[in-house]
């Protein structure tokens, strides 16, 4: 546990280095979102480049909780707590999908007919 | 009675109270952005448009990042600093800090307000543009008479504000000179706010049992009238929120803006789209040049497929058109000026909330991480402003509270993390 000053002390260079890793990641995404390098003819941003750049986001977060909030090196009782916090979070991104391939429809909207391509009416 | 647990850790948990604290209040805000971003997930995946992608400027939402990255740091370095007794260097991190949550929000404001003053125009048949310097004001010619609804509120309507909204007998647009009426008594008057708002009692007496009073003009005259005013538009006459109403011809009722983007995606031939004949010939030339060098350069990816079966992302490659990339060096100073009648318009809007599901979001997330980035600065800023006196006499006790206000300005960033991708690169 970083508690003691000379603990702390020895971590300072890391988190210098652990902020100009996030830079540099943050530099990555940038260029993963502009440049069509993972395209693979398809123009714009396809689901690749989705995954791929929320991918980077939580490398770059696991850094943040890991090394800044010291959750490496954290007590039991915490890891609980986000393990619980987890656990929901996902179930909650999870009904949200699931809510997508609901096959109830209700045509009450109202006309899409400006719109050509996807469209469940 | 001293607090057991606020420096020295329980035994059993080996925790100190506010450490406990604070993750369990962190669990409870992962839950709420958490439901904002499934909310974003389920905005995106039923949206019934084309989703906006790299509509914002990723170069200030790039600078705000490593802003707030740079300022996680020296969070971090502030509570070492206590930890090792440095009291100096613990104030030099503190104020960069909270100089980095200044111009984050700084930054913040620009975007903003960029977005309240960015129009957008979607015509009947799909057609879009968008610009600066909207006027949507409609203007009436040849005014004869007013009636105002004297049971109303006399702080609205159009005399409200004469120098931007109506101009009488001088030209002189520096000079209001309200137009001269003559009163139901046959006296002349000058019918401005002033006049409005002191007769009021006066105008309700001498209609004793009316609700509206009609005041005529002694020659008839010009007005522009802000369409946000107006309730019911007619040829012959407008009726503004108030009650009021204007007999005039209405002259003009249209919206003028100077264009940045032409956008035909969702129409469904774009070389009859019903925004070409608003355009001038050369920006029109250029639009529709550019639309058709872009379908040759995805020749290969289209084959065989007609617009209507192409894929969203493609459709949007192909016709939505920035103004400033049909120009070498890739911006334009030109923004023509494109007028629209609002017969032809089915929303008008700017880039606020109301634009569209994304902008909402957008608004909603963004706005709520600002004030969690400003709540954040002003605990970081108690302990730099107040903390010298518990520093002199339980320095640790110091650096814990610091500790706990560093995490969650670490959990700021860590959404921001997931922010910038999501909303201004995917």
């Amino acid at each position: 546990m970083a508690d003691s000053a000379e603990e702390v002390r020895k971590h300072l260079k890391l988190y210098g280095m652990i902020g100009a890793t996030l830079i540099i990641f943050t530099c990555v995404t940038v260029i993963v979102g502009l440049v069509p390098i993972f395209d693979l003819g398809a123009p714009g941003v396809t689901p690749v480049d989705i995954v791929i750049g929320l991918l980077i986001a939580t490398f770059k977060s696991s850094l943040v909780i890991l090394i800044f909030m010291h959750m490496n090196h954290e007590r039991i009782l915490i890891y609980k707590f986000m393990l619980f916090t987890v656990v929901f979070v996902l179930g909650m991104f999870a009904l949200t999908l699931l809510a997508e391939s609901d096959p109830i429809e209700w045509s009450g909207f109202n006309d899409s007919s400006l719109f050509n391509g996807e469209g469940k009416r | 009675m001293e607090i057991p647990y606020t420096v020295k850790a329980r035994p059993d948990t080996g925790l100190w109270n506010a450490k406990i604290g604070i993750w369990l209040f962190l669990a409870s805000e992962v839950m709420l952005f958490g439901g904002l971003f499934s909310g974003y997930i389920f905005l995106r995946i039923g949206a019934d448009y084309p989703w906006p992608i790299q509509e914002l400027d990723w170069r200030l939402g790039m600078l705000n990042t490593i802003i707030l990255i740079a300022s996680s740091v020296t969070v971090v370095f502030a509570w070492a600093s206590l930890k090792m007794r440095q009291w100096a260097k613990f104030k030099l991190y503190m104020w960069i800090t909270l100089l980095c949550a200044g111009g984050f929000m700084c930054v913040k404001a620009v975007e903003y307000s960029s977005k309240f003053s960015h129009y957008y125009l979607l015509l009947k048949d799909g057609s879009v543009v968008t610009g600066h310097h909207m006027n949507s004001d409609l203007v009436l010619s040849d005014v004869s008479s007013v009636t105002l609804d004297v049971s109303a509120d006399p702080d609205l309507g159009v005399f409200h504000h004469p120098p931007h909204h109506g101009h009488g007998e001088a030209d002189d647009e520096h000079q209001w000179v309200p137009p001269t009426f003559t009163s139901p008594s046959g006296t002349e008057i000058e019918l401005d706010h002033a006049f409005v708002k002191n007769h009021h009692d006066l105008l309700k007496k001498a209609e004793a049992d009316a609700f509206a009073v009609t005041l005529k003009s002694a020659k008839p005259f010009e007005l522009s009238v802000p369409r946000d005013d107006v309730k019911v538009i007619n040829e012959d006459h407008v009726v503004l929120r108030d009650g009021t109403t204007i007999h005039g011809h209405l002259h003009s009722n249209s919206y003028s803006l100077g264009i940045d983007l032409v956008d035909l995606t969702r129409v469904v031939d774009s070389n009859s789209a019903a925004i070409l004949p608003y355009l001038d010939e050369k920006t029109k030339a250029d639009v529709l040049h550019e639309i058709s060098e872009r379908e040759e350069y995805e020749k290969e990816w289209i084959g065989e497929r007609s617009y209507e079966e192409l894929d969203l992302n493609t459709q949007v490659a192909i016709r939505k058109v920035y103004l400033a990339d049909l120009h070498e060096g890739g911006h334009s100073s030109e923004h023509p000026q494109v007028t629209v009648p609002a017969e032809e318009i089915r929303f008008a809007s700017n880039f606020g909330p109301k634009k569209n599901t994304y902008y909402s979001i957008y608004f909603t997330l963004t706005g709520l991480h600002g004030l969690h980035v400003i709540g954040g600065a002003i605990v970081l800023a108690y302990f730099l402003f107040t903390g010298r006196k518990m520093y002199e006499e339980d320095p640790e006790h110091l650096a814990n509270r610091v500790e706990v206000g560093g995490l969650f300005w670490h959990f700021v960033d860590l959404i921001w993390i997931f922010l910038f991708p999501l909303l201004y690169l995917l």
